[in-house]
């Protein structure tokens, strides 16, 4: 017998500016997270992304990037953020939170970004710390807000 | 009192539906479904996942993990289709160690290249996550493909690394088993690979 699984957990698509958009008290059945973000507002503003509100030097994430023409990989550690995109082109973004309710792994998160007519992101993000997911944030990380329009969603995995 | 028997004289407001789906919301079968999940509970020198022929309903297969080794040694986990252990898996692949990047194509291969173990001596609590589809598994008219995205950020006992695979079975019996292995030694414990359906 199998098991449905992919459910939509959250969403929310910000109908005027914010500085952010957190889920919070995220259901702990589920075995892995999805989070996918739509964004084409036409307004700049930088997002990123941070889980149970840990703004301590935590992240450390693998880069790869190509554009047809040239293609490049970097290394981010101890950084205090998850990068997302600005809110302004056209993106499809998709982040996976693997096995996010254990309590015993470092949860690792794989993520891709694809920009039309400007490129291809892959990465693969480490979030040092064995604790449940419980909460994430995406947040304007300059001074701004995030733009209406702007839109999170929030899928559970089963397994 | 118990009620033994109701005829529809005795209702009020009547009204028969022909379909026992009245009132309920309609019914969606999903598209995407669980199979089998295994979480190691002690090491173990593969997983196995046999009888997927049952599974032919679906049309691809989804395969999430997140694996570590239980030696020093790292590098590919591996899967094999039906135990074929022939030179018949062929991969290509663009590979980022956090500094450059590259692309490689490998033919004649005894095993498919899927994913990555963080070894015993690397980060504690760190496991590599791999995203595995496998298109058409069930189809005997097509060799299996597959699409692979993984790596991990560890630094210690193990380099960084980032891949984007592509891969085929170049066979086109339907894929009744697929086993996972990890470069050398035993997946650790705490090690977890999923098998999902997918329809269309």
């Amino acid at each position: 017998m199998t098991t449905p699984t992919y459910s939509l957990i959250a969403s929310q698509i910000l109908a005027s500016p914010a500085a952010s958009i957190s889920f919070t008290g995220i259901d702990q059945s589920y075995r892995d997270l999805r989070l996918i973000t739509t964004s084409n507002t036409g307004t700049v503003a930088y997002w990123r992304i941070r889980v149970n509100g840990d703004s301590g030097s935590s992240y450390n994430g693998v880069r790869m990037y190509g554009n047809g023409v040239s293609a490049y990989s970097d290394t981010h550690n101890s950084l205090n953020v998850i990068y997302g995109y600005d809110t302004a082109s056209t993106t499809s973004v998709s982040f996976d939170f693997m096995d996010y309710s254990t309590s015993d792994k470092h949860k690792s998160i794989l993520g891709n970004l694809k920009v039309p007519s400007q490129g291809v992101y892959g990465w693969v993000w480490r979030w040092a710390n064995t604790s449940a997911i419980t909460q994430i944030d995406v947040f304007e990380y300059s001074t701004g807000n995030l733009p209406a329009g702007f839109g999170v969603y929030l899928y559970g995995i089963a397994g | 009192m118990p009620i033994k028997s109701l005829s529809q004289s005795s209702l009020t407001n009547f009204q028969k539906y022909s379909s026992m789906l009245a009132g309920n919301a309609a019914f969606s079968p999903s598209a995407y479904d669980l199979l089998e999940t295994q979480v190691l509970t002690s090491s173990a020198s593969s997983v196995t996942f046999t009888g997927l022929g049952s599974y032919s309903d679906y049309k691809h297969l989804q395969i999430r993990a997140v694996c570590r080794n239980n030696i020093t040694s790292s590098g590919w986990v591996v899967m094999r289709a039906n135990a074929d252990s022939g030179a018949n898996y062929v991969h290509g692949y663009l590979y980022a160690d956090g500094s450059s990047m590259n692309n490689y194509g490998n033919t004649g291969m005894t095993v498919l290249r899927v994913g990555h173990t963080i070894p015993s001596d690397g980060i504690a609590n760190n496991f590599a996550p791999f995203v595995l589809d496998i298109f058409d598994f069930s189809n005997t008219n097509k060799y299996m493909t597959t699409r692979s995205f993984e790596g991990l950020h560890d630094g210690t006992g193990a380099s960084n690394v980032l891949t984007l695979n592509s891969g085929a079975w170049l066979n086109t019996a339907a894929v009744t088993s697929l086993t996972f292995t990890p470069p050398a030694g035993n997946f650790a414990t705490g090690t977890r690979i999923s098998i999902y359906g997918v329809k269309l």
